[in-house]
């Protein structure tokens, strides 16, 4: 008699864990390749590192033309980077465009090629990915450039994806805090 | 009883004809007593017992044409109503909440702008906002620029782990050096 429950009760186990490890991995992809990811990390790192020294000098456009270095090599996809990965983009994509729009008589672009760069960035998967500051930030940084074009109301709708996305961050953060 | 009536004090009988009470005459001689009376009273509650007991001897019966009227009317109020009359009170119930439903909404849509008034950032709000996502964005990276390299140093460690597994096993395989 007890052994006619045995087998739906494990199916049933199973199936409920299953469905717990797939929804706490939903929206954490972890890195396939985790040396992909640890290169593009240490790459990022020491460029941020030179960026950081160059704009101390006051040498904006070797600033920006190192970052456009960065922006051109290939980047791993979602599944070899992980989430993580594509917050590395986001960061690198979300500097250069702030500092495109910071100092716009340096290496001039067009408003259209900013944006598109800014979709570049982003990718397709963006809102798929792990909340995180660096993509809510080229959310805003979109915004900002839709909003030099006059289109309005895309930046309305890009500066409340950035505040939807911040807000949770940051109720996240008070909630580790309490 | 609030009429007058045949005086019981004398000695003769109260109906000399031999009548019974429920003798007709009864009636007149009660109306009789009534005008004596100056018409004072009533002598309705008299009279009403008196049809009854002439019901009672010989009860009236209904001509059957009015029984017939009367079942009739009795059948077509207790038929039960056939489906077809009945359906109209099926659907006119939830036709009727689903239209009041689609007017609340109607009612409660926001009437169209005028172009004039379309989606805009106001002049005052247009570095506000850029501003206010830029501050958060300062606000959230250091926690999660700490947060990437922890979770990088995880995935060194696990490529690092899986080297030297990988190197174990082939020098298991190869021999190695002695």
């Amino acid at each position: 008699m007890t052994s006619r429950w045995i087998a739906p009760v494990i199916a049933f186990s199973l199936g409920a864990a299953s469905m717990l490890v797939g929804l706490a991995q939903a929206g954490r992809l972890a890195a396939a390749r985790p040396d992909a990811l640890v290169a593009l990390a240490q790459q990022v790192e020491v460029e941020h590192r030179r960026v950081d020294l160059l704009l101390e000098r006051g040498d904006e456009a070797a600033a920006i033309a190192a970052l456009e270095a960065l922006r051109k090599q290939t980047w791993p996809s979602r599944t070899d980077g992980g989430d993580l990965g594509e917050q590395l983009r986001h960061d690198v994509y979300g500097r250069l465009v702030r500092l495109r729009l910071d100092f716009p008589d340096v290496d001039p672009v067009s408003d259209e090629a900013l944006l598109q760069a800014i979709d570049e960035g982003l990718g397709t998967e963006y809102r798929d990915v792990e909340t995180n500051p660096f993509t809510a930030r080229l959310v805003a940084l979109r915004g900002e450039v839709l909003e030099e074009r006059g289109r309005d109301e895309e930046a309305l709708g890009a500066y409340e994806e950035a505040l939807d996305m911040n807000r949770t961050l940051l109720e996240l953060e008070l909630g580790e805090g309490q | 009883m609030t009429g007058t009536k045949p005086d019981t004090h004398d000695s003769a009988p109260l109906w000399p004809q031999g009548g019974a009470v429920t003798d007709p005459a009864w009636e007149d001689e009660l109306r009789a007593g009534m005008a004596d009376d100056g018409g004072a009273g009533s002598v309705e509650p008299e009279l009403a017992a008196l049809r009854l007991l002439l019901h009672a001897r010989a009860p009236a019966e209904l001509a059957a044409a009015r029984e017939d009227a009367i079942w009739g009317a009795i059948d077509r109020a207790t038929a039960p109503v056939p489906w077809w009359k009945r359906l109209p009170s099926i659907w006119i119930a939830p036709a009727a909440a689903a239209a009041a439903a689609v007017l609340v909404v109607v009612l409660m849509q926001p009437k169209p702008q005028p172009n004039t008034d379309a989606p805009e950032i106001a002049t005052g709000d247009r570095k506000t906002m850029a501003e206010q996502l830029e501050n958060q964005f300062a606000m959230l990276a250091p926690n999660a620029r700490a947060n990437v390299a922890r979770k990088v140093d995880v995935s060194r460690g696990n490529m690092r782990g899986q080297l030297i597994a990988m190197a174990r096993t082939e020098g298991g395989t190869h021999g190695g050096a002695p």
